[in-house]
């Protein structure tokens, strides 16, 4: 297999730009797409930075193969070129839509939006945009909470015309957003040079165009209690902030995980900061929902170590070798659909490719004919180890249940040590098994447990949403009703398997999950055999 | 062009067998250290506690059926990579007390007079560093200033004593009697967004904690009246939205903050507040009342900053380190620069790790 050096940064604005000079810099071949004309947001002339090969109006349009030896296609005016890359960055800008919907209103003379009247500032003077003595509303996260980013851009605004000209500012939201650095001294700043801060409450304001264009708007302050009346000689309207509408297609092509709302990184923390499902691919700045512009440039610079780290083999430990014995193997695809991080190549033979994968364990786990092995995962010996616990519990008096408890490394088994630093202890006859993931336990593994004298299984995984490998936690809940199916036909209670969920930080939850299966398999007594 | 091959090992070869002083061992402490190590750096992770984790070691997950992204967990994850570093020295229990030099520092230690006793405190007593960051934080606003009774009523908490009684324990009961409570009250801004103490900044981190801590405790002690006194709203995470919307049908949420506080013959919380919707002064009792305490400048960063030369902001948190506004060598992340989420901690430490591998690499900085 061949294994790139170049890279590959996909994003039409400023923060694709940060990365591909960040790479550049460390001396790594970059590829820059800039995406189809129709599809840039921000249409700002953009220097590509020296070493960079910018590809203007091209788009990504296929791609196959994994971390380190990605096969892209680009497609620039209808020339399809191919290219390899160990790397791809998605850079891509967000989406900021006029919201001037919400408010009942249309773009007009009067009515428009930041990003334009932003944009008109940055070319005419102050005064000659604003009529003297006008009356300015900024209208802000009305029905919906505005974005921090679009709110501290409106009040910098608004506190810009309040000082600099004769314009006469209501600011009117319905949460005042403060959240970024510096916006509450901007507002204190803003209200002392005169604006005035309006928050709606339950009532909704009413606008009415007036005969000569002005828009006047009634409204209820919740704070003075007080109806209002303010005919407005320029209305500047807020913006919603979306996943580009590129990355869709982009998803597609790299199989990428998008969160609910369109962008490109599910809202995993496992995914802090610039990770994907995918080893090799990274997202950074509007395409992980990161705005402002100060954010994205940092943003431009985290995701630059990350993949200068990958592309050196230095993000991570260890690598666990996963082979799949192909004397066992039936091709029966199991492993390339459970695979989360996409790292099983199917031509010529299965095969796992250790550039991609990370270890979570869901393909042996999963594989019906058991043919695939990983190096020290070490569960089938802690499993064995439950039969040579000392003395004999199920013997002692009262009944001393021995139990088995599965749980991921990321989570059940760093918070069964918090539960140990808080000065927890656990009954006698419980031994901890310790996986790759909730995921890396086969149906065969729980039942082995039993095998070897528990007399109660618990399975801890992830909570929905924090699974590093995205479907271990369900595909863990599954096996364990498989598991609990299996012991009823065997004449077993399936109570005795039991599948929680736990994160790293729940120490004495731990514990308690832990006690109340005590509790559970005292009651039923010892398991017989 | 250069292989790529090539400038890794350059670089590798340039940064192997440097130092780096990580000052904080909190999550952006624990994240740039980690980061930093991966490429040879020798990293000194000192912290004044005696304990790695920072305040956020303390907190309690706030998943109810799924994860609600609040980060906890990502700090027993990031200790846990940290401790198998082998080029990762944790000093606990310790502090700086004077730097010498420009580009290689000599830095002395000496112990902090926390935990004393329990981190048996053996460090080395000088450390050298070719680069240093600063992670410490921020501490957290003590609220017995406002007339809430906090220190007074054992029933009015802050919401860093409720994140450590709800990782704990598991419950959130009322310190008074051990009994859960039937009506609780978070009050927001408390030392935040506060003009007449000089606090001209919003803590970020309040509204989600509070929100997620107030479903938490209503999933977990079904029944549970929660009542929210806010100004404003603040957005937290992707999920925003969503889980704001959720917590309105089943939050009482008021917008004024309260004048006072008073406790009942039961210990319960006589709360006195300006009611928006009838206008009027208005009394309700709760039995827990939680605090959210504003996040404020780590109490000893003058002091810090004056050791080591360092710049801070006109608000007493630390100047981030860009435009050479710090000394060379000299780097700040996380909430050592203002209130910062989890989250947003994770990816400062990212960027300032960034900034100090260029450094290193070849002791420039832009």
């Amino acid at each position: 297999m061949t294994i790139y050096s170049e890279t590959l940064v996909i994003g039409s604005g400023p923060c694709a730009s940060h990365v591909a000079d960040n790479l550049a810099e460390q001396g790594i071949g970059v590829t820059w797409v800039t995406g189809n004309v129709t599809d840039a947001v921000n249409t700002i002339a953009l220097q590509p930075p020296a070493r960079v090969n910018r590809v203007q109006g091209s788009a990504l349009v296929g791609c196959q193969g994994q971390a380190g030896s990605f096969r892209i296609i680009l497609d620039q005016g209808g020339v399809r070129t191919a290219h390899g890359v160990a790397s791809i960055i998605v850079a891509e800008e967000a989406l900021y839509l006029p919201n001037f919907s919400e408010y009942g209103l249309q773009a007009s003379r009067r009515v428009v939006t930041l990003s334009a009247i932003e944009a008109k500032a940055r070319d005419v003077a102050l005064e000659s945009l604003i009529p003297p003595e006008a009356r300015v509303v900024f209208l802000n996260g009305w029905r919906r909470d505005s974005h921090p980013a679009i709110a501290a851009r409106m009040l910098a605004f608004c506190l810009r015309l309040q000082k600099i000209s004769t314009a006469r500012t209501v600011f009117m939201t319905g949460n005042l957003k403060v959240s970024m650095d510096h916006m509450e001294a901007c507002c204190q700043a803003a209200k002392a040079a005169g604006a005035i801060f309006v928050k709606f409450g339950d009532r909704v304001p009413r606008m009415a165009m007036l005969d000569d264009t002005r828009v006047q708007i009634d409204y209820h302050d919740e704070t003075s209690g007080m109806d209002f009346r303010v005919s407005a000689d320029l209305v500047i309207v807020d913006e919603t902030v979306h996943a580009h509408p590129s990355l869709a297609g982009i998803a597609e092509i790299l199989r990428l995980e998008r969160d609910a709302t369109g962008f490109l990184q599910a809202d995993n923390v496992h995914r802090l900061s610039n990770s994907t499902n995918r080893r090799g691919v990274f997202v950074a700045g509007g395409s992980r929902a990161v705005a402002g512009a100060e954010q994205q440039k940092a943003d431009a610079g985290q995701v630059a170590l990350q993949v200068v780290e990958f592309l050196a083999g230095r993000d991570r430990e260890s690598l666990r070798t996963v082979d799949i014995d192909q004397g066992r193997c039936a091709r029966c695809l199991t492993c390339y659909r459970l695979c989360p991080y996409m790292a099983i190549d199917i031509s010529p033979r299965m095969t796992v490719v250790a550039q991609a994968c990370q270890s979570c364990g869901l393909c042996a786990a999963g594989c019906p004919n058991q043919a695939i092995r990983m190096s020290d995962a070490g569960v089938p010996e802690a499993i064995e180890a439950l039969s040579r616990i000392e003395g004999n519990p199920a013997r002692s008096v009262p009944f001393t249940p021995r139990l088995a408890i599965f749980g991921c490394n990321r989570s059940a088994a760093l918070a069964r040590e918090a539960a140990f630093a808080l000065g927890h202890k656990l009954s006698a006859g419980v031994t901890f098994v310790e996986g790759l993931c909730g995921g890396s336990f086969s149906v065969n593994h729980l039942l082995k447990a039993f095998e070897a004298d528990a007399d109660g299984v618990l399975l801890l995984s992830c909570h929905e949403g924090n699974c590093h490998s995205g479907t271990g936690t369900s595909h863990a809940r599954k096996r364990c009703a498989e598991a609990a199916k299996a012991l009823s036909w065997a004449g077993v209670e399936p109570q005795r398997i039991h599948y929680g969920t736990l994160s790293a930080s729940m120490g004495c939850e731990f514990v308690q999950v832990v006690d109340d299966f005590v509790t559970r398999i005292a009651a039923l007594g010892p398991l017989t055999r | 062009m250069m292989s790529s091959d090539r400038a890794f090992k350059e670089l590798f070869v340039n940064l192997k067998g440097k130092q780096g002083v990580v000052i904080g061992a909190g999550v952006a402490g624990l994240t740039a250290a980690a980061a930093l190590s991966r490429w040879g750096v020798q990293v000194w992770l000192i912290d004044k506690a005696p304990v790695i984790g920072g305040h956020a070691i303390q907190f309690s997950c706030k998943a109810i059926e799924g994860c609600v992204q609040c980060g906890a967990c990502q700090v027993h994850e990031r200790a846990q990579q940290v401790s198998r570093q082998k080029n990762i020295t944790f000093v606990p229990g310790a502090r700086i007390v004077r730097s010498r030099g420009n580009g290689r520092l000599e830095l002395t230690l000496a112990a902090s007079g926390q935990g004393a006793g329990q981190s048996a405190g053996r460090f080395p007593d000088t450390l050298n560093a070719d680069a240093l960051l600063v992670t410490t934080g921020f501490t957290v606003y003590d609220p017995s200033h406002k007339p809430y009774g906090y220190g007074q009523f054992a029933n009015v908490l802050t919401n860093l004593d409720a994140e450590r009684i709800l990782h704990a324990t598991g419950a959130l009961a009322r310190p008074s009697d051990g009994r859960l409570p039937r009506r609780m009250a978070f009050i927001q801004c408390v030392g935040s967004r506060d003009h007449r103490i000089g606090h001209d900044w919003c803590s970020k981190i309040c509204c989600g904690s509070a929100l997620r801590m107030a479903r938490l405790v209503q999933s977990r002690q079904p029944g549970t009246a929660v009542t929210f006194f806010y100004i404003d709203v603040q957005s937290f995470g992707r999920q925003f939205q969503a889980i704001y919307d959720g917590c309105r049908e089943r939050i009482r949420t008021v917008r004024a903050i309260p004048a006072d506080i008073r406790k009942t013959a039961d210990d319960d919380m006589q709360v006195t507040y300006f009611d928006p919707q009838d206008r009027n002064a208005t009394d309700a009792v709760f039995d827990l009342v939680v605090l959210s305490a504003g996040l404020t400048p780590t109490a000893d960063n003058a002091v810090l900053a004056s050791v080591l030369g360092m710049r801070l902001l006109e608000n007493g948190f630390f100047c981030p380190h860009d435009n050479d506004t710090q000394p060379p060598g000299m780097f700040a992340a996380g909430a050592a620069l203002g209130p910062m989420s989890i989250a947003e901690s994770i990816d400062s430490a990212g960027k300032a790790a960034f900034d100090m591998v260029r450094y290193l690499d070849g002791g420039r900085l832009r």
